[in-house]
């Protein structure tokens, strides 16, 4: 019985452990103070990733919407984001391969990376070839988990990628005939990886892209695609919403984003805690038969202490006592074994997710109140299904179980 | 002379499934506080079930049952089980010892039931050695009742009905189980130590050499008293 329920305890350590670790990291992450007061502002009808150079925006960012948007009082910085005006190649050489896909550029201002592996002075060399470039995260991990396990290619790591030269092949495309000029090729160095940027395309300097635009496709930056805008202060985050929406844009709040992250969450919360329900009733059926067991095998011992005075109430607490002794017994060996294999599963996790970049260090997190939790669920359980059979034996009587 | 229990009209009869079994009817008596009575009769004629309407560990079917004067209906579950622990001490025919508990720690039981703090203080152990000592078995105190003589085991028992000086000693056959020569110790130890300590003692036995030393012998048949002397 002590051990069904520390089973059971093991379970709930590792799944909570695992629930709480990885709905830390998720939180850490997007929970830093910017990202609590930062919205993204985009043209109205602009549908981002997937414009691919065909969906005119019906609003435009331009430089100077840009300046007035600044103005804003309550805005701290804005940062916009720009794409070259053109079509665009990449080619890669990968694992002895050269690879060649079309690809969309975009330029972003240092502090949209959040990338502190590359300094502002690397980001700054927006002029010189090779161009500090860097790719989505989430793309790296779309195409190991998804493209590459469909299609049988190579798993590609982030080592693969860090430092890698890329030929920028601008007028041409491999899907399209059209070519509207010269092929101009262009090299960019990747830095890193970063969770910010886009997910589709690599990402320059947004001083690169102005230039490329200028220098290679005689078009000035008369507009951006979109931009991200930090408040001073988080309160400020509906007011200027407001204020942007009245200029015509389509604004979203990182925290709109983060709502949809809870409510995952409270779906996985929700299910694991029908699945301990579960548990709970399962082991505390085990509990109830054993104590009712228990109580018919001690009939003697329990008429016994009635005869020399003990109460019903005195009775019953004996049983519950027990039910509670085993339930802080089994749930701390179920925590320490819990604990103790989430070890090897944590490494387990590591070397099966390897190639997948936006995950947490360490799987499994165990706070205090998880533990405290787990060791009264136990103890309540036990409680809980001990005490029908402890009242069963507290109003057993006396006679009747000395005369057997 | 103060009156300890008196029973009046009071019948006792059992559920077993539908059947009906009576065990006592419209017995009368008073019990003084001092008093030695004997209960004797053949089996089951209801001496046990008498025993424990006494004791207040069962209700009258009818009939009303008063201790020191209240009636016995009246007290809570609780109110009974403390009068029970503190004021009346069983030793039975099969001693009824705890066996996971030592013969000492079996002596203590009524005490840490008693105790609100569950410790037994110094002059309780104290007691306990005592009569651990009075009764002959200070050498025995750490074994368990399985390890002990039967003779032993009812010494044990004795001194666990004594330890929480009770008003009433309340024995049923308590020399079934014992030889003769182990009976006739234990009948004299207990009548000295009810006469020493000035306790009302209730013996059921089948004995009529030690009925005979009561100041009082009730005789039953069929569940009604038959004679008393
Ligand atoms: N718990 C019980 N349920 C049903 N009937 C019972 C119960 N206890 C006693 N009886 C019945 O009540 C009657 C009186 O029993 P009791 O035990 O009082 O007799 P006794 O005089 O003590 O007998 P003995 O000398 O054998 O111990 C008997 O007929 C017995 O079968
Ligand atoms: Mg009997």
């Amino acid at each position: 019985m002590t051990l069904a329920l520390s089973l059971g305890v093991l379970l709930m350590t590792i799944l909570s452990g695992l629930n709480f670790g990885v709905k830390n990291y998720f939180l850490q992450q997007s929970n830093q103070d910017k990202i609590l007061r930062e919205l993204t502002v985009t043209p109205l009808g602009n549908k981002l990733e997937l414009s691919l150079a065909t969906l005119i925006p019906k609003a435009q960012l331009t430089p100077q919407l840009i300046e007035k948007i600044k103005q804003i009082p309550e805005i701290e910085e804005v940062l916009p984001t720009n794409s070259i005006n053109g079509i665009s190649s990449l080619q890669v050489s990968l694992l002895g391969q050269i690879f060649q896909t079309d690809a969309l550029l975009y330029g972003a201002p240092y502090q949209s990376l959040n990338l502190p592996e590359i300094s502002q002075e690397e980001w700054a060399q927006y002029q010189n070839e090779p161009y500090p470039a860097v790719i989505s995260t989430k793309l790296l991990d779309l195409y190991n988990l998804t493209f590459a396990n469909a299609n049988n290619f190579p798993q590609i790591t982030k080592e693969n990628f860090i430092g890698k030269e890329i030929t920028i092949l601008l007028n041409q495309s491999t899907f399209f005939e059209t070519q509207e000029g010269p092929t101009i090729k262009l090299k960019a160095k990747i830095l890193g990886f970063s969770p910010n940027v886009k997910l589709i395309g690599l990402t320059l300097p947004d001083k690169t892209i102005e230039k490329i635009n200028q220098d290679f496709l005689n078009k000035a930056q008369d507009n951006y695609l979109d931009a991200i805008v930090h408040v001073k202060k988080p309160e400020y985050l509906s007011i200027v919403s407001e204020k942007l929406q009245n200029l015509g844009f389509q604004v979203t709040t990182a925290e709109q984003s983060l709502k949809t992250v809870e409510g995952i969450f409270k779906v996985t919360d929700l299910s694991l805690n029908f699945f301990f329900l579960v548990m709970m009733i399962l082991s505390g059926l085990l509990i109830s038969s054993t104590f009712l067991n228990k109580i018919s095998e001690q009939g003697r011992e329990i008429a016994i202490l009635k005869t020399l005075g003990m109460t019903n109430q005195q009775i019953g607490n004996l049983y519950l006592f027990e039910a509670s002794l085993i339930g802080s017994i089994a749930s701390l060996i179920g925590i320490i074994l819990g604990i103790i294999f989430s070890a090897p599963l944590n490494i387990f996790l590591s070397n099966f997710l390897s190639n997948i970049l936006s995950k947490p260090k360490t799987f499994f997190v165990y706070s205090p109140i998880l533990i405290i939790s787990l060791i009264l669920y136990a103890i309540l359980t036990a409680c809980i299904f001990a005490y029908i059979p402890a009242m069963k034996a507290a109003k057993l009587n006396p006679i009747k179980l000395l005369a057997k | 002379m103060t009156e300890l229990i008196e029973l009046s009209e009071v019948s006792k009869h059992y559920h077993l499934g539908k059947d009906i079994i009576p065990a006592l009817s419209n017995i009368n008596l008073k019990i003084n506080k001092g008093e030695i009575i004997s209960i004797i009769g053949p089996s089951g004629s209801g001496k046990s079930t008498l025993l424990h309407l006494i004791g207040l560990m069962d209700h009258a079917s009818k009939g009303e049952v008063f201790y020191k004067g209240h009636n016995v209906k009246k007290f809570t579950k609780n109110e009974l089980a403390h009068i029970r622990g503190e004021k009346i001490g069983f030793i039975f025919q099969d001693f009824n010892l705890l066996n996971d508990l030592t013969i000492k720690d079996n002596i203590a039981l009524p005490l840490l039931i008693n105790s609100k703090t569950n410790k037994i203080s110094p002059s309780q152990n104290q007691k306990i050695d005592q009569l651990l000592n009075q009764l002959n078995i200070s050498d025995r105190f750490n074994h368990r009742p399985k390890q002990v003589s039967g003779g032993q085991k009812q010494r044990a028992a004795i001194a666990r009905a004594l330890i929480t000086n009770p008003e009433i000693l309340i024995a049923d056959e308590p020399t079934g189980n014992l030889d003769d020569f182990t009976s006739q110790q234990i009948i004299n130890l207990l009548y000295k130590m009810s006469k020493e300590q000035q306790l009302t003692m209730i013996i059921v036995t089948h004995d009529k050499k030690i009925a005979e030393k009561a100041d009082k012998i009730i005789e039953i048949k069929k569940g009604k008293i038959t004679k008393t002397s």
